[in-house]
């Protein structure tokens, strides 16, 4: 069941037209190809192998997995990981 | 991406090793504590490099040792670093940055002046002609107008038909191309007569102007007259004479025997190895570098003289004759025609470029493993009229 603050926020931000996660502080992932991945509004790495990243969000962890992964940058809030990316996973509470 | 770039090079930046078995709450505690972290790749389980700003690293070191990781500084980029190395060696920077500048500085003369292309004419004349139109070593490279002195020696040296100036670092570099016979120019109101230059026999003769006094196969002496500038006319029933200027070509054949001729009768291939042997000319001495080479009954023999040591662009004026010694086993031996061209090569030049050889034979005798002398006989046809003005 969907927390109701969670709710009104979300309301709020389409009916102003305001970015989601600028007002429900969840991450923003953008994917170019499967050759490079951004997420913003991340709270730290879980496990890091040249196989397998995990990244942990507000919301829950993503993971990726694929070859030669490597995290290009890492700072506060943000993190780009470059490799071959061969699935992405949300595991979201 | 690309001012991130230009900032992290000139700001500086270190690359780093950490091994610690918690790696990931390593960097989790290193970018929660504002630190730019980039380029992050695991080498082992327990191993990774990464990247962070050279202003960091101080700080890094502390919070590195509190977490008890190990941290191993790879080696340090940008323009800081390399600030920071050079700060300790200022001699040596100096040293470089000065011989730089002497560098530039020397290499701003024209250090030797040499010449391609010269068949008839002589290197010590032609130096004086090239003197003379205003180029000669140690004067600045900007001073060097090369368009008006190739226009100066056009227009002073006839013998001259072309020339190409080229300025290669501190050489200027002269391709003068001859007139395969001088120009001549013919003044029609001057009256002449051709008469022999030397004692010989008329082998070919073609008047173009001018009564010929002579015929084919005739003996002549020095001086006798061979074509009359003075041309009789028939006008009002009298024979009048008028005074012109003879033109004609009258050649005698010459045979001549030259000997002396060393040929090499192999030719390296185009990849073989030498090894070489050096004959350095300094005032009246000389002096010899050699490398080892092996005894001659297995070796070829090339050599190249007077050559110009050049040091780069710097050509110095020093002279050295150069030998390189090819294992016989990476040459070939020339073909019939190839050494034929060659005999052919050294028999114009000993008999003046500007005559035409006719017909060459040639004797060969072995001179040693590789060389051969060889006696040529030739035949060559020799221009032996000059002009003489009528009074």
């Amino acid at each position: 069941m969907k927390n109701p603050l969670q709710t009104a926020k979300e309301s709020f931000a389409s009916t102003l037209g305001i970015p989601r996660e600028i007002i429900l502080g969840s991450s923003f992932v953008s994917m170019l190809s499967n050759k490079n991945i951004q997420i913003e509004n991340h709270q730290g790495i879980i496990k890091y192998t040249p196989s397998t990243v995990e990244v942990k969000t507000s919301q829950g962890k993503i993971k990726f997995k694929g070859t030669d992964l490597s995290i290009e940058s890492l700072i506060t809030e943000e993190i780009l990981v470059t490799g071959t990316i061969n699935s992405v996973e949300f595991f979201y509470e | 991406m690309l001012l991130l770039r230009l900032k992290r090079l000139i700001g500086g930046y270190v690359v780093l090793q950490v091994t610690s078995p918690f790696l990931e709450r390593f960097f989790n505690r290193l970018y929660a504590s504002d630190f730019y972290l980039w380029d992050i790749r695991k080498k082992n389980e327990n191993c990774a490099t990464f990247r962070v700003l050279l202003a960091d690293w101080p700080r890094l070191q502390e919070l590195a040792s509190q977490m008890g990781a190990q941290i191993r500084l790879v080696r340090k980029i940008g323009l800081c670093a390399l600030w920071d190395k050079i700060r300790h060696r200022k001699v040596f920077v100096f040293g470089c940055a000065a011989a730089v500048c002497c560098y530039l500085y020397l290499s701003s003369f024209v250090w030797t002046v040499s010449f391609y292309g010269l068949r008839t004419l002589k290197e010590p004349e032609v130096r004086n002609w090239v003197y003379a139109s205003g180029i000669r070593e140690m004067m600045l490279k900007k001073d060097v107008d090369i368009d008006r002195f190739s226009m100066v020696l056009l227009k002073n040296y006839p013998e001259i038909a072309s020339v190409q100036v080229h300025m290669n670092g501190s050489q200027v570099l002269v391709q003068i191309e001859e007139r395969d016979a001088p120009i001549r120019i013919y003044d029609r109101d001057i009256p002449i007569d051709l008469v022999a230059s030397e004692n010989g026999t008329v082998d070919e003769l073609v008047v173009y102007t001018g009564i010929p006094r002579v015929k084919k196969g005739q003996k002549v002496k020095k001086g006798a007259l061979l074509i009359s500038g003075t041309i009789p006319f028939e006008k009002g029933g009298e024979t009048k004479r008028r005074k012109s200027h003879a033109l004609g070509k009258i050649r005698s054949y010459k045979n001549k025997e030259i000997s002396g001729i060393i040929i090499n009768i192999y030719r390296p291939n185009p990849n073989a190895e030498a090894k070489k042997e050096y004959t350095f000319y300094v005032g009246k001495g000389e002096f010899n570098l050699k490398s080892r080479h092996s005894g001659a009954k297995d070796q070829v023999v090339v050599r190249r003289k007077n050559k110009k040591l050049a040091v780069g662009w710097l050509s110095l004026p020093l002279t050295y004759d150069q030998s390189s010694w090819y294992n016989k086993s990476d040459c070939r031996k020339k073909t019939e025609k190839e050494i034929y061209d060659e005999v052919y090569r050294q028999v114009k030049k000993r008999i003046m470029d500007k005559e035409e050889i006719l017909s060459l034979s040639y004797e060969t005798t072995p001179l040693d493993y590789h060389q051969i002398l060889v006696t040529a006989k030739v035949k060559y046809a020799k221009n032996i009229a000059e002009e003489k003005k009528i009074p």
